[in-house]
């Protein structure tokens, strides 16, 4: 314990010696409109990294937090300009620097893990080729490891001594060679048993060609038990630098990435989104910078998956002694993983200082409000209160029905047994996207069912809507088997069962009009003339909070919340019994998602609404589901009240889903 | 691969019958009687005209005419012309012609519209960017034979730097105007597709992760916009080799250039129903395999697309 006090004690006095390698002053950044009209995104912002440490900057949509570090890597889109302030790495002013003196910056002295891990990757070029560009471009030397300062002053004297060549990378030719000698040199050593074979096994594990170096390799062997003359000969022997193949797989693998020689031969499309932010975060490091910028690296990504890139990004930049600017819209995720957090409110700096602080004692109104909204923190706050014994339902978004009401409400849609198979192309064998899956959702209430991506959640909501057929299996609306709807009763149905989509920029046609939009669902099922419709889409417009004055705008026009609240009015328009909400607020702000699960809630407290709710983020359970289902590889895994999975978890996985939520080990001050 | 490519020649068998069965159908529809066309305006003897007719199977009805064509054509025998000339021969002199006018046409669209929409893409907004969408706008509106007769009279008659006409076994100079002509309004097409591929690729976001690794904007620039933006563009030019060569008609005839287009141009004029025809089976041929050509290089330039 004392030993790890003192490291963070020399890391923090170390840090303020070197002072901090990024410093932003007043920065102003501006956008020029169409008619020319100048906008300001950032204003007087100043915040600054020191080296090896963790900065996070949290804030909306719209904040300016992705300006501020596209500004600091001069990358900013379109018009975007910096118009007044500094900003300043390792003391270089970076304003003033002409195009082609930041490139020579960007890669090997700042880095980026992009947001969106889909479209950040250039679709014809295969993954390791666009690992090689980093390389290439900043003159790498890929037979050698590169420390950074901070790592080098770290260490102190024991680097001191370590010539450069003991820095050389182990090649993916000599590795056999230097497993052989590993091996005959432990038994020559007399280490024998299971300590012999945990030794192997962790060479085999650690030793990947061109990510461990020679002295880490001797090190190894040292305390595997061999003399430190036999282990230094071993190692200088067999790891005499890789090439670039070599480095480019041990990249990738750094960062993740199994069985890397093989998949840096695929393309992009090829990759889930895991995989490839993953990818992304090799040619991030590439070049071993001394800041890396992460903008929202996992927002796409599911939570547990999130969690993992996210532990594999914090060891390598702590091993690498790198500095990450963190830029996320999640609080709880911010002060879980930056020493240091700087909230953003249009383009301003409201607040800033160590984590625990800022969340424990917000100061600034809208600080604040991020506390309260964050999904993250809400579902720890309800934790915590009721093991306090305090009246935790006041904190829940959605007060549960107890068991007894749920016992006693009927049914409004049973799914049975449902089984989907798809035929996967030059494969025999069908693929069980959904695997006799069986619950039952009650008048009334909301039922969540969460997994991750490809746990089969949304084709059970698609088999539910009857936009797809089931294999096997039937689900039951009202008591009656909706594979025989047809025609009337079809359309009946379709009235009845309303979605809500995840992509609110997706799900509303652009060349509609709002009020066209939400009017659609009515003069399909020829609900009423023209005048009645009319009034009817204001009521429901008043419904989700928007002014009648959107009716004439379009959905270019509304922000992402906004968007899907227009999507809520519109299946919300023919009075349906259940709503069927596929994703409906995962791309969506913390403070947007908070109103908009405020508002499915007041709307089933008013109109008696059954939900099914699809999602991966546990934590929006929390805040809303009476009952839930958890799904794994198409199979239901779990079922139960929200309030059981949260606190007796029955399975292995809903336990790692439970842990993924960020800020879950966080220290709240509940006051 | 090999089945992918099977399926699409057995596919081409469908195309070709359809095809060559629509055109002689034309042809046969066409007014006026070929045999009377051959004498002009000297009278014709009913026994001569009889013996004509008898010779080149007109007699017959028109599925059985067509059903001999398509006979003699498996055994690569196109029949003669009305002047005694084999239908091949004919073929033989005019296609070279017309293959070095498209070629030439080809390189000058694809050159001058893949620079110029770079240019412009690049740039958008400039004043230059301005001029060359005007510029691409009116070479698409205004019809080629307007282009052609302009192009004739200024750097023919008016400049006199380069021949007015072609004639017969013209020469690269002699074809440099026709094939600027030809190629001018697909030039004007791929000005406007690179200019909006590039526009729209270099606000990609893998565009800003490549400039953050650090690279050079020249290497972002070919390596990551140009290499994207280009393949729509390969993938027009290859269509577009097909349409040239079937195109030239109007340039042809300005130019006085004797390539397939004048053939079929001065075939139809006398009803040469035989050479016409083995004409047009041939252009669509060579369409078809362009097209195939194409979807074979699409798969090759984007790794996403498989055959299927």
């Amino acid at each position: 314990m004392s030993k790890v006090m003192n490291t963070a004690n020399n890391l923090e006095a170390l840090q303020r010696e070197q002072g901090p390698l990024l410093e932003v002053k007043n920065l102003q950044v501006d956008f020029t409109t169409d008619s020319n009209r100048v906008v300001h995104a950032v204003r007087d912002a100043s915040f600054s990294v020191y080296p090896g440490q963790w900065v996070a900057i949290v804030g909306e949509s719209g904040s300016g937090k992705s300006t501020s570090a596209m500004a600091v890597l001069g990358l900013l889109a379109g018009t975007g300009h910096v118009s007044g302030g500094s900003i300043k790495l390792d003391g270089q002013e970076l304003t003033e620097l002409k195009p082609k003196d930041f490139d020579k910056l960007r890669g090997s002295k700042m880095g980026l893990v992009p947001q969106d891990p889909m479209s950040n990757l250039n679709p014809v070029w295969r993954i390791g080729t666009q690992v090689k560009e980093a390389l290439v471009a900043n003159g790498m030397d890929i037979s050698h490891e590169k420390r950074s300062k901070l790592a080098t002053a770290l260490a102190g004297g024991e680097v001191a001594v370590k010539s450069a060549d003991d820095e050389l990378f182990i090649s993916s030719a000599e590795r056999p060679a230097l497993m052989e000698a590993a091996k005959s040199g432990l038994q020559k050593a007399g280490v024998d048993g299971e300590r012999f074979e945990a030794a192997m096994q962790h060479f085999e594990q650690e030793w990947d060609a061109g990510s461990q170096t020679r002295w880490r390799v001797a090190d190894d062997l040292i305390q595997a038990g061999m003399g430190d003359d036999e282990a230094w000969a071993i190692a200088k022997q067999y790891v005499t630098g890789s090439n670039m193949e070599d480095r480019i797989a041990g990249l990738l693998s750094e960062a993740g990435l199994p069985d890397a020689a093989t998949r840096a031969r695929q393309f992009p499309h090829e990759f889930s989104g895991g995989m490839r932010q993953r990818a992304l975060i090799a040619i991030g490091l590439a070049c071993r910078p001394d800041l890396l910028i992460a903008d929202e690296p996992t927002s796409a990504l599911d939570v547990t998956v999130q969690k993992r890139i996210l532990d594999h990004l914090h060891n390598l930049t702590d091993s690498l002694g790198t500095a990450v600017l963190f830029i996320t819209h999640d609080l709880g995720l911010a002060a879980e993983r930056a020493q240091h957090i700087v909230v953003m409110y249009k383009g301003q700096v409201v607040e800033s200082g160590p984590s625990l602080e800022v969340l424990q004692h917000p100061q600034h109104p809208y600080t604040k409000r991020l506390v309260a909204a964050a999904p993250s923190l809400a579902s720890q706050r309800i934790i915590s209160a009721q093991k306090q014994g305090l009246d935790a339902e006041s904190l829940k978004e959605h007060h549960t029905k107890d068991d007894a009401a749920l016992e006693r409400s009927e049914h409004i849609i049973t799914v049975d047994h449902l089984t989907k198979e798809f035929k996967l192309p030059r494969r025999k064998e069908m693929f069980k996207a959904v695997d006799d899956v069986s619950f039952s959702l009650k008048r009334g209430t909301t039922l969540a069912i969460v997994g991750e991506s490809g746990s089969g959640k949304s084709t059970v909501a698609n088999m539910v809507l009857k936009l797809l057929e089931p294999s096997a299996g039937t689900v039951t609306y009202e008591g009656k088997n909706i594979a025989g709807f047809k025609g009337k009763e079809l359309l009946d149905f379709r009235r009845h069962v309303q979605p809500v989509f995840q992509n609110p920029y997706g799900s509303l046609d652009p060349m509609y009009s709002i009020y066209r939009s939400i009017e659609e669902p009515l003069r399909i099922h020829g609900i009423g003339d023209t005048k009645s419709r009319r009034k009817r889409v204001r009521e429901l417009l008043d419904m989700v909070n928007m002014p009648e004055s959107v009716m004439g705008r379009y959905p270019n026009e509304l922000s992402g919340g906004q968007r899907q609240r227009i999507a809520i009015a519109r299946a919300m328009a023919l009075n349906p019994d259940v709503i069927v909400c596929d994703e409906a607020v995962s791309a969506l702000d913390v403070l947007v998602q908070d109103q908009v699960l405020r508002l499915l809630n007041d709307l089933q407290a008013e109109q008696g609404l059954s939900y099914l709710f699809i999602t991966h983020d546990l934590a929006v359970v929390r805040q809303i589901a009476d009952e839930v289902v958890v799904m794994q590889h198409g199979k239901l895994v779990e079922h139960a009240t929200t309030d059981e999975v949260f606190e007796h978890p029955k399975m292995k996985y809903t336990q790692d889903l439970l842990d993924a939520i960020p800020g879950g080990k966080l220290q709240l001050g509940l006051d | 691969m090999g089945k992918y490519l099977l399926r699409r020649i057995l596919q081409m068998i469908p195309v070709v019958l359809g095809t060559t069965l629509l055109v002689y159908a034309l042809v046969f529809a066409l007014p006026g009687d070929p045999v009377k066309a051959m004498f002009g305006d000297k009278p014709v003897n009913d026994a001569v005209a009889a013996q004509i007719r008898a010779e080149y199977n007109l007699d017959k009805p028109f599925i059985v005419q067509y059903l001999l064509f398509l006979k003699n054509a498996l055994t690569l025998d196109f029949g003669n012309t009305f002047a005694g000339q084999p239908v091949i021969d004919e073929i033989g002199r005019a296609f070279p012609v017309t293959i070095r006018l498209a070629l030439m046409a080809f390189v000058f669209e694809a050159l001058f519209g893949v620079v110029f929409g770079i240019i412009s893409g690049l740039k958008k907004g400039k004043w230059y960017d301005t001029v060359i969408l005007i510029v691409s706008l009116l070479l698409i509106s205004v019809p080629t034979f307007v282009t052609g007769f302009l192009g004739q009279y200024l750097f023919g008659v008016e400049w006199g730097i380069l021949p007015v006409t072609a004639g017969a076994n013209p020469g690269f100079f002699d074809l440099l105007l026709p094939a600027m002509v030809l190629g001018s309004v697909s030039m004007a097409y791929i000005i406007r597709l690179t200019r909006a591929e590039v526009s729209s690729n270099i606000a990609e976001d893998y565009v800003r992760t490549a400039r953050a690794k650090g690279m050079g904007s020249r290497s972002v620039l070919f390596r990551h916009i140009l290499r994207n933006s280009l393949i729509p563009v390969v993938t027009y030019l290859g269509q577009d080799l097909g349409v040239l060569m079937g195109g030239a008609m109007i340039s042809e005839t300005i130019f006085n250039i004797h390539g397939v287009g004048y053939l079929t141009y001065q075939s139809i004029l006398k009803g040469e129903a035989n050479l016409v025809v083995s004409i047009v089976t041939l252009l669509m041929l060579i369409f078809v395999v362009c097209n195939l050509l194409v979807d074979l290089l699409y798969a090759a330039l984007d790794p996403r697309i498989r055959y299927a």
